[in-house]
């Protein structure tokens, strides 16, 4: 999207640099980034790691809305006007986080048409992705929906993927993917294991076999 | 309403720059690169295959997105109003799309070539703020449609679409008067069957929480919100 204009403003470079009116925090695995209700006046860019996005329900469950990577934005609800966090930030590995202060953000996005067009890229990826889960939330078994998260998240379909080893994740970080119990994704991974679709010693190995899963049209069970 | 200023750099104080452009006033005209298109009640302004040459921006009336399942089930992903935009997705480089647009009213529909919406988003400030703002608004509703279907019962969904419906919690005050929509449609958006939504709506209606006969336009009473905010 964005031509190689003159001289000026290069995203990449303000992002994955640090510098005034913006912070950059390194993160461990498991460490707390922002919390559901925690004032928002930042937006955040990954520069590298991974990060979770959930949010607990007020009995108590927790779903997991998304799972980012280096180059994506988080907390941008802050650009909307909203005054609180609606979910919860985690970083699943170590990380390094970019935070700019919200008026910053606005100031910059609405100046600098090369970080407009990369924040236009990442929100039309972010939204599409979201809306695809919600479709699979509202057409899918969730057996399909479990092979289905295994595959995004070994980057099939992705230009740089397929990534075969999966970083370490939980089986209930799955089970909050998919909006279904800890038991039932142990009972599907073992079931995919079983089919070869999937290998686990360490870390977890998924095949492109698991694709078979999620492009049959089988009549789903849990309906 | 183009003017004729080049972009060159850009620097500190770009916001006066191009004193010209008026996001609102280009997004409600006619013109060059983009055109306007009515549609009747119904009618499809796209559909999931066709490939993706045009953004969309509803001038007047309503747009619903749906996705059609293999199997031939939908689900209604969006019920869009003036102002927003649509089939964003060809920005994001989607060759098809990914669903189906169809007027749900008599519509007014602004269609913006893609590479032009490329080029006023990249040089228009006041364009890619706009878009921008759709964007997130966007993005929020569907998180919070998604969780929505992670977390709550259909009768819950269905309580919480037909207060987003009657506009509750948005800025102007709510119309109570959700505009005519069948228990198919109700069913698709809810990710629940037709008879469910039947069952509900009568259940809502002896508690008194909505006013329904039928098929005549149905009318939400704010204590329809005791379903969703009750746990």
């Amino acid at each position: 999207m964005a031509a190689k204009h003159p001289p000026a403003f290069d995203p990449e470079a303000f992002l994955n640099s640090p510098g005034v009116a913006r912070k950059v925090v390194t993160c461990a695995a498991g460490a707390p980034i922002f919390a559901q209700g925690d004032a928002a006046n930042t937006v955040l860019y990954v520069q590298q790691g991974r990060v979770k996005l959930s949010v607990v329900s007020r009995t108590g469950k927790e779903a997991v809305v998304g799972v980012l990577g280096p180059g994506d934005f988080l907390g941008e609800g802050a650009l909307a006007g909203q005054p609180v966090r609606l979910a919860t930030a985690t970083a699943m590995s170590p990380s390094q986080i970019l935070v700019v202060p919200k008026r910053h953000m606005i100031r910059l996005l609405h100046e600098q048409h090369a970080l407009s067009d990369r924040f236009i890229a990442h929100m039309l990826a972010r939204n599409t992705r979201l809306e695809e889960d919600l479709v699979d939330q509202l057409f899918n078994a969730s057996e399909k929906r479990l092979a289905r998260t295994l595959l995004l998240l070994a980057r099939y379909g992705k230009p740089d993927g397929p990534r075969q080893v999966l970083p370490k994740i939980s089986q209930e970080v799955l089970a909050e993917m998919v909006g279904t119990t800890r038991s039932r994704v142990n009972f599907f991974m073992n079931k995919f294991r079983k089919l070869g679709f999937i290998e686990y010693n360490g870390g977890l190995k998924v095949h492109r076999s698991l694709l078979s899963v999620v492009l049959h049209d089988a009549p789903d069970p849990d309906q | 309403m183009k003017s004729g200023k080049k972009t060159g750099p850009r620097a500190k104080g770009a916001r006066d720059s191009q004193p010209g452009f008026d996001a609102e006033a280009f997004l409600k005209s006619t013109g060059v690169a983009k055109r306007v298109t009515q549609f009747g009640r119904g009618d499809a302004v796209f559909t999931q295959g066709d490939p993706c040459e045009h953004v969309l921006y509803v001038q007047t009336g309503g747009v619903k997105l749906s996705v059609l399942s293999k199997s031939g089930r939908e689900a209604v992903v969006a019920m869009l109003g003036p102002g927003d935009f649509f089939g964003e997705g060809s920005l994001a480089g989607q060759p098809f799309r990914m669903g189906s647009a169809t007027a749900t009213i008599p519509s007014t529909i602004l269609i913006i070539d893609k590479t032009e919406m490329v080029e006023l988003l990249h040089k228009q400030h006041a364009m890619s703020d706009r878009f921008i703002s759709h964007l997130l608004a966007r993005n929020i509703r569907i998180e919070e449609d998604l969780v929505d279907q992670l977390f709550n019962s259909s009768e819950k969904r269905l309580a919480r679409t037909l207060l987003l419906l009657a506009r509750y919690g948005k800025q102007d005050k709510p119309v109570r008067v959700v505009p005519r929509i069948t228990q198919e449609t109700l069913a698709e958006m809810v990710g629940t069957t037709r008879s469910r939504v039947n069952f509900f709506l009568n259940k809502f209606k002896k508690l008194g929480f909505i006013e329904y006969d039928g098929d005549l336009p149905l009318k939400v009473n704010s204590s329809l919100l005791s379903v969703v905010l009750h746990d």
